[in-house]
């Protein structure tokens, strides 16, 4: 069906490979041609003495100059990509970089190694490099590329060059003493719709995201009672004789009903739960860059107040204060051009989910319809036969 | 309404209560043992687990007692019973009651029936077949009706999810503006596909149901007559062996031994014409039992079928410009 829907990279289930991508890509927001193509796979488990982990395939395919080679294949582990999400919030505080798959799922019967766990952990690890990749700002940062270039041992060492885990400390505890230092005073109006919109789209996800997965167990339990159902007609079909077609013919009806349910149980875990998911990662993220961008207000702020109070070392100040309003101007405005662009994304990944939720729907409804109505067509053929041979004398 | 000779007036109106029903059903089984009765909704209910006064409970022991009445009347010896007439005639049926219990007195012909302690050698091959078959019948009946209540639980939990969903659609419609048509229309949506299931369920409950238990009742009322007409028949075997027994030079048989045996006759042509009756009705009533099933189902899908193709044109709206 691959007519119909929209192709784009963040189609993690579409066939796989970067060469098959750039054939199926199709021009969307950007006139330029994509030149980066990524794509994740071929989970393999590594047992070591220490520890048991699952690495994956990381393929990418490039035209772009700062790229010594076209081709990568490289191998990656979960904590690869945290390093690589952790690397992109220092260097871009208040850009909001995609959501990670949870690290642990604690809820249900899901096994850290189960096929579907990695499956679904896979797809959303396509997704969130496919979105660096488009991201204007994000595409090009140093850490990316050295994430989908570097051999293991290459990346390993890179890594250990970076800031010391005490000074990234260090960061995290002041950044938590000037949020309780108290709310930011001079926060533009701009920021603080955002703050209120990000408040209620968060409530407003996290409620579908939890209702919408009460619906899978829903019809997944729907599924199981039907599954017991139709062939009970069958059953007692045996028994009898003239009402046997008509009940064999129930049978069927719920037995492609039972299918048909399977498949829309299918389509509702892959078009509408992971994105619903991902968005409610996704509100967090914001939220925490609304917060990181006010900290940084509030460290221009506060360093305002302190001159305010002292009257001599104008001139040692003003050059500080004068870096912090640039660093602030800088945050707004990556913030407000990432802002636009995550909402229209939004808007498209949900016109797009809704759709295809729409036709997963239509065509479940469709079936169904089909098979009772040639049930009914059958039953009242076999009556007009009935009727035609009583009348005959 | 009648045009029958037997009834004074063409048209009655009477008031009845469950117990008058239940009271007409024994009469009916006590006057005419070797036909089946049709059966009743069942007389207690768990009180808690349903209200016996709601509109839903009172509806559908109104369409069973209806059914039970009509099927009387198709009876063609059934709808001649007396206390048939009086239970449709009388304006005072408690007075009839009190006199019925005095005529108990009056050994009937009835009381004869109730024989009891003689046992059955071996059930004729047609009758054993009957036995088989209800027993077969109400077996499968019964998982039906569990599975199908167990559907209509499933089915009342998903709504209890829809109803909750639709609206958090609307209401982050309300924070959105190029998102909020397409917001608005998947809770729309979501909410008619939800009056449609709700429908859905309730002719489940309404209709299919009813008619299932209907007919369990009825094999089991159904497999009690068999019991009856069994001992009839071993009443019989046991006078005749007994009269073999005393090894007399009578050629004629005893005339409580021939009486015997005419009932045994009697019984047997009774059950077997209203079995066939019954399979019959039975044949008709599932025919349109699981066509209505089939047809609410297909009113089902089309509702939502058409919920859901009204947003598609929605979604593809695009009224974003770069």
């Amino acid at each position: 069906d691959t007519s119909l829907a929209e192709v784009n990279s963040f189609s993690p289930s579409m066939p796989i490979s970067p060469s098959s991508m750039i054939n199926q890509y199709k021009f969307e927001d950007e006139p330029e041609l994509r030149d980066l193509f990524i794509t994740v796979d071929d989970p393999e488990s590594h047992i070591t003495a220490i520890e048991t982990f699952i690495t994956y395939r990381v393929v990418t395919k490039t035209s772009r100059g700062e790229f010594d080679s076209s081709e990568y294949e490289v191998r990656r582990r979960y904590q690869d990509f945290l390093w690589l999400k952790s690397r992109l919030e220092e260097a871009h505080p208040t850009l909001i970089i995609p959501p990670l798959p949870e690290k642990f799922i604690m809820k249900g019967m899901v096994e850290r190694f189960s096929d579907e766990f990695i499956e679904t952990r896979r797809k959303a690890l396509h997704k969130f490099l496919n979105r660096i990749a488009d991201h204007p700002t994000l595409t090009f940062n140093e850490d990316f590329k050295i994430f989908l270039t570097a051999q293991a041992w290459e990346l390993s060492s890179h890594k250990k060059q970076g800031p010391g885990l005490l000074s990234r400390m260090g960061q995290t505890v002041r950044a938590v003493a000037s949020s309780v230092r108290g709310g930011v005073k001079n926060r533009p109006e701009m920021f603080t719709e955002m703050n209120n919109y990000v408040e209620t789209f968060s409530q407003k996800i996290n409620v579908l995201d939890k209702i919408a997965h009460r619906i899978y167990k829903e019809e997944r339990e729907y599924f199981n009672e039907m599954k017991e159902y139709g062939p009970i007609y069958t059953l007692w079909s045996a028994s009898e004789e003239d009402t046997a077609d008509s009940l064999k013919g129930v049978a069927s009806c719920i037995d492609k009903c039972c299918k048909a349910t399977e498949k829309r149980m299918a389509g509702l875990s892959e078009d509408l739960l992971p994105i619903l998911h991902e968005y409610v990662l996704y509100s967090e993220i914001l939220m925490g860059v609304l917060k990181r961008r006010d900290q940084i207000q509030g460290e221009l702020d506060s360093k305002v107040d302190a001159l305010a109070n002292k009257k001599t070392e104008k001139d040692l100040f003003s050059e500080e204060i004068g870096k912090l309003e640039d660093k602030v101007e800088c945050a707004n405005n990556a913030l407000k051009a990432d802002w636009e662009r995550w909402k229209q994304n939004m808007r498209c990944d949900m016109r797009s989910t809704f759709t295809n939720v729409a036709e997963n729907n239509l065509r479940y409804y469709e079936e169904c319809l089909a098979t009772w109505e040639s049930f009914l067509a059958s039953q009242r053929v076999d009556l007009h036969v009935e009727e035609d041979s009583e009348d005959r004398p | 309404q009648t045009t029958r000779a037997e009834f004074d007036l063409p048209e009655y109106s009477v008031r009845r209560r469950y117990q008058d029903f239940d009271w007409l059903r024994n009469k009916l089984e006590e006057s005419q043992p070797t036909h089946l009765i049709p059966p009743l909704p069942e007389k207690f209910v768990v009180k808690g687990v349903v209200d016996r006064f709601s509109e839903e409970f009172v509806e559908t022991r109104r369409k069973a007692l209806d059914k039970f009445l009509k099927r009387i009347t198709d009876h063609p010896v059934l709808s001649f019973n007396d206390h048939f007439n009086v239970f449709l005639t009388a304006k005072d049926l408690n007075a009839y009651k009190k006199q019925g219990m005095a005529l108990l007195s009056k050994m009937g012909e009835s009381v004869k029936y109730v024989t009891g302690g003689y046992k059955l050698r071996s059930r004729p091959l047609e009758f054993a077949a009957i036995g088989e078959y209800l027993d077969t019948f109400s077996l499968k009946l019964g998982t039906i009706d569990r599975i199908a209540q167990r559907i209509i639980k499933e089915q009342l939990e998903y709504l209890v999810e829809l109803r909750e969903y639709g609206p958090v659609y609307s209401t982050w419609g309300g924070l959105e503006v190029e998102l909020s048509e397409p917001l608005e229309g998947v809770s729309a949506c979501i909410g008619n596909c939800c009056t449609a299931l709700e429908e859905l369920s309730e002719d489940m409950t309404e209709d299919f149901l009813p008619v299932l238990r209907e007919y369990i009742l009825y094999s089991e009322s159904m497999k009690n007559v068999l019991k009856k007409r069994d001992q009839v028949q071993a009443e019989y075997e046991a006078k005749l062996e007994a009269v073999a027994l005393k090894k007399e030079d009578r050629p004629k048989v005893p005339t409580d031994v021939e009486k015997c045996q005419d009932r045994v006759e009697c019984f047997n042509a009774d059950l077997k014409a209203d079995m066939e009756r019954w399979q019959n009705n039975k044949r008709q009533d599932f025919r349109q039992l699981l066509m209505g099933m089939a047809d609410k189902n297909i009113q089902y899908y089309e509702k939502c079928l058409t919920a859901w193709e009204s947003i598609i044109p929605l979604l593809q709206d695009k009224p974003e410009t770069k």
